[in-house]
């Protein structure tokens, strides 16, 4: 189960979080009593937020090496067509720097926006990768998320159905090319329910 | 454009007040299960939660909402599913809730159809306030009767390993045991029949009952895994699937429990029962499986994931029962000379290391193949690679203690390991943090040392061999010796080849530096605005901090003597970024002073080293202060109380060296008109060290009295510099003055080293009540 996901815009300037949605808990300050439960909603904000940050300097580091200027990044993302190639990362997060426990980001970003799983680190990097790609492909086609990052927000049931087939409750499932194509049938149906 | 929406939007809903939400509410109760108005409800539950989600600061809604928002959850349906999810969102959003609320709206109700679909805000809920114990136990009775549905099945199993992972001290052994017995059902017993299509309805056409297909297409002759194909998927194949994909988390998470909490000796393999023979045999059924050549490109992708996840979870197994150790070693061995080579399985062979690391001490078998291939040539061809990379850091971070103590895999590859921090400096700085000290050993330290400060030009060399065409790499390199217009040249050439072969070697050991490490520098010269080489820059200071730490703590005064040469050199050979330099020779001065300070004989024993070094004004320039540091600590340590070996007449040779600097110095500082790179901060350091050591041997105290006289001379007028012309002057009295009376200027200048233990004012004999009354003599007599 990964802790969290999240979409982030990527554009030089302060991140600004589109999307997220948290499957897990952060340790021992979920359970104490003597915190409140609006405390525990800022402090859960405010994680995301950070790992957000990180995923932004990651990837304007990836730009500064590729020597690609943010109108011709964006610029990849400008057909609805076909997904971008995008920019991939992964990089830990130890014990107390953002959460309570050690755990890990996958990322995926081009153009305006950032995709990222937060994960345990009993998780599989390679599945995380996979299904986020998973994603982002039935979220462009759903919500346009590449080229409209504004309507993700908006059209958050749509968000919704694609994240609770691909990504139930937060598990990365292992997926074949028919389960695949048999959750997206879902998907359509549920959307146009 | 795209973005200026999201600003506008996430702005707009920012501002919306306590009174904008109360209102949406009501708006939204208006309209909440009113079929006409469904499509108005749908909007408006999107405004709340973008307005909760995009919210700075924690935002409630109200309690009527709240109950009609989880009753929506709890029925949720095919039909529904999108309107719930949202709901479900909203409601998650504002958890975890309140006592009152969690008993009034969220207590699980034995036998409710509900509850199963509450489990995702049970999750989030989490231990406040307790929905964990009741909803255990239901879902353990969904699990464990085949008379409940698929979606109560799966919910609760999500429920139990979310459990395992989130309050693993919540499960108990009854627990573990049987959901790990309902895990062993579903791998092992899921139809091999194909589903039929649920999309088309024909009454008339006989439903074909195919089996399964591998993934090359031919039919299943064995039971059902995720790597099969079929049309379309049954709910107890689906639920087999689930219970691959969740294995992993389950064991590890139960595991980690139990031998956390158990003392005794591991009956925890019991508490599993017969799951881990059973994931054995689901494993090798996937080894087996992703042997096979996929029909669809994308499948293969899921045989590399599905490699790495049997390959972990077999780890784990024999961990957890080592009885499986024979049989899955050999299977895993089998797989390894199968793969080893192949780049698309690279991430699975360091997961293979990791298996051999463990268990190989079991069956008698070296893994130094593995460790060679996975360290030199995997390293060496995919450090570019973030994903394997990470991989790879973690493998070393999580057996740290194992490759240090037990194999020299560290020692022997560290400047192949270090080209992860120069290709990835932004990602991985924390992790060499953690690393760095166990890299170094007696033997390697120094060459770590000067790989750390020429790693900006490993970084630089790696992209030179990037951007280089790939047939020159390899080919032929011209014999010309024309100097290079770019580093590109530069690599084509024999003259600097090796250059960039030793910059990015794969084994440490074969010499710390090179002699024409100038001209690597000069010919990287082109690359030193380069962005990844400007960040790895910045990693320098900080690992550089964390390697003197380590030889301050535990690096020994005969290391501390092999390093001294080393800074001398090194203290003036960096690569050009102005800040990176900046900050390296603030380092090294700073840490020279340490390591004198706490190995002070050096500056006896090594007189030859360092009076070379200060008897070169020249060698003032560029770094002023590494020298006047040295100065310092000549005039601090240059003395019988740190070291037996101190004699007059070495005291007399280091005066003498420094009173000539002192004289050539003063005159430059003179001469310069203000334009040289000596300061006067220089001389004031020179003059009180020359002051320290005439105390220590008192024949010396006229001679110095003459210097600091005629120092003081020639700065007295000083036109060009007034203020610092005054400052010298001042210092040269000051010293003349405490001079003039040796008994005092010994205890001055020479402070006991109780000077450091505190005891300044407390003590009669203590250094401020000396400075008083000589101060009064002084004032008197003058």
């Amino acid at each position: 189960m990964v802790y969290a996901f999240l979409i982030n815009t990527i554009v030089p300037g302060t991140p600004r979080l589109i999307y997220y949605d948290i499957y897990g808990q952060d340790g021992v300050a979920d359970e104490s009593r003597d915190i409140t439960g609006d405390v525990l909603k800022s402090i859960r904000k405010a994680q995301i937020q950070l790992v957000s940050e990180r995923v932004h300097s990651e990837y304007q580091f990836r730009r500064a090496i590729s020597g690609r200027s943010v109108e011709e990044d964006v610029l990849r993302v400008s057909n609805d067509d076909t997904l971008p190639e995008f920019e991939v990362g992964f990089f830990r997060l130890g014990m107390g720097e953002i959460f309570n426990r050690e755990r890990y980001v996958v990322w995926l970003g081009a153009g305006y926006t950032a995709f990222s799983v937060v994960c345990e680190i009993s998780e599989n990097r390679l599945l995380a990768e996979s299904v986020l790609r998973l994603l982002i492909r039935y979220l462009q086609e759903h919500v346009r998320v590449l080229t409209q990052p504004s309507e993700t927000g908006l059209r958050s049931e749509r968000v919704g159905v694609v994240l609770n087939t691909f990504l139930p409750s937060g598990n990365l499932l292992f997926l074949n090319h028919r389960l695949i194509r048999q959750l997206e049938k879902e998907v359509d149906n549920q959307i146009k329910a | 454009m795209a973005l200026q929406a999201v600003d506008n939007l996430l702005q707009k809903a920012r501002k919306a007040s306590d009174e904008d939400i109360e209102k949406l509410c009501n708006n939204i109760l208006e309209t909440f299960d009113v079929p006409e108005k469904s499509a108005e409800c749908t909007n408006l539950l999107r405004q709340l939660f973008f307005i909760l989600q995009s919210s700075e600061h924690p935002t409630g809604i109200s309690k009527k909402l709240l109950a009609n928002l989880i009753t929506s959850v709890g029925s949720m349906s095919e039909k529904n599913t999108k309107h719930c999810l949202l709901c479900q969102r909203i409601v998650k959003e504002v958890m975890p809730l309140e006592a009152e609320d969690v008993s009034e709206l969220l207590q699980p109700e034995a036998g409710s159809s509900g509850t199963k679909n509450l489990i995702p805000l049970y999750i989030a809920q989490g231990k406040r306030f307790g929905c964990i114990k009741p909803v255990l136990s239901s879902a353990i009775r969904w699990l464990s009767s085949q008379s409940y549905d698929f979606e109560s099945q799966r919910q609760g199993f999500v429920f139990l390993v979310a459990v395992s992972i989130l309050h693993s001290s919540s499960l108990n052994t009854d627990y573990i045991q049987t959901t790990s017995e309902q895990i062993s059902q579903w791998l092992l017993n899921a139809s091999v029949q194909q589903a039929p299509n649920p999309y088309t309805i024909n009454p008339f056409r006989k439903d074909q009952t195919n089996v399964v297909n591998e993934v090359d297409g031919t039919p299943s002759q064995n039971f059902f895994t995720l790597l099969n194909i079929g049309q379309y998927y049954t709910e107890d194949q689906l639920m087999n699937i689930y219970s691959f994909s969740m294995l992993y988390k389950w064991l590890y998470h139960c595991h980690q429990h139990q031998t956390s909490t158990d003392d005794q000796i591991p009956v925890y393999s019991k508490v599993f029962g017969n799951l881990s023979s059973k994931t054995v045999d689901y494993c090798f059924r996937v080894l087996d499986q992703c042997e096979r050549k996929v029909k669809v490109g994308s499948d293969s992708d899921l045989q590399t994931a599905c490699l790495y996840e049997a390959v972990c979870i077999l780890d784990l197994i024999c961990t957890i029962d080592g009885g499986h150790i024979p049989r899955v070693h050999q299977e895993i061995k089998r797989l390894y000379s199968r793969i080893y080579q192949d780049t698309t399985y690279f991430p699975v062979i360091i997961q293979i290391l990791q298996f051999f690391l463990n268990h190989s001490g079991a069956v008698v078998h070296d893994p130094q193949e593995t460790y060679n291939n996975v360290f030199t040539d995997i390293l060496m061809n995919s450090y570019g690679d973030q994903g394997l990379m990470f991989d790879l850091i973690c493998f070393i971070r999580k057996n740290l203690e194992t490759l240090c103590y037990k194999t020299s895999v560290l020692s022997t590859f560290f400047p192949n390991i270090f080209k992860i921090l120069a290709w990835h400096p932004r990602t991985f700085l924390g992790e060499f943090i953690d690393i760095l000290p166990a890299l170094m050993t007696p033997s390697t330290s120094l060459e770590i040392f000067h790989t750390l400060l020429d790693l900006p030009c490993m970084t630089a060399a790696l992209e030179v061999k990037e951007k280089s065409p790939d047939s020159l790499s390899n080919t032929s390199v011209s014999t010309s010796t024309n100097t290079p217009t770019t580093s590109i040249d530069a690599y084509q050439m024999a003259l600097y080849r090796p250059l960039f072969i030793f910059i990015t070697r794969i084994e440490g050991g074969h010499g710390d530096t090179i002699n024409r490490l100038k001209s690597l520098h000069s010919v990287l010269d082109d690359l030193k605005k380069s962005a990844r080489v400007l960040v790895t820059s910045q990693t320098v200071p900080v690992l550089l901090r964390v390697w003197f730490e380590e030889i301050l703590e535990n690096g020994g005064q005969e290391f501390a003597i092999q390093l001294l040469p080393v800074l001398l050199e090194r203290s003036d050979l960096l690569y050009p970024i102005t800040e990176f330099v900046k900050d390296v020779k603030r380092i090294i001065s700073e840490n020279l002073v340490k390591i004198m300070k706490k190995y002070k004989s050096i500056i006896t024993s090594q007189y030859g080293e360092i009076s070379d070094f200060l008897i070169s004004t020249s060698n003032i320039v560029n770094r002023e202060n590494f020298y006047t540091n040295l100065v310092w600590c000549v005039g601090e340590f240059c003395s019988v109380q740190h070291s037996e070996l101190c004699t007059a007449d070495l005291i007399a040779k280091y005066y003498g060296l420094l009173e000539a600097v002192t004289y050539e110095t003063s005159g430059i500082l003179v001469a310069s008109n203000n334009s040289s790179d000596i300061t006067p901060k220089t001389l004031s350091c020179l003059i009180s060290a020359l002051a320290k050591l005439a105390t220590r041997c008192q024949d010396l105290i006229p001679r110095a009295i003459l210097c600091l006289t005629k120092v003081a001379k020639q700065h007295i007028d000083n036109t060009e510099d007034p203020e610092g012309g005054e400052i010298l002057v001042t210092r040269c009295q000051e010293l003349i003055n405490i001079l003039k009376l040796p008994n005092f200027a010994s205890m001055i200048l020479n402070p006991s080293q109780e000077i450091e233990t505190g005891r300044w004012h407390r003590d009669n004999t203590c250094l401020p009540i000396i400075l008083r009354s000589t101060h009064r003599y002084l004032v008197t007599d003058g």
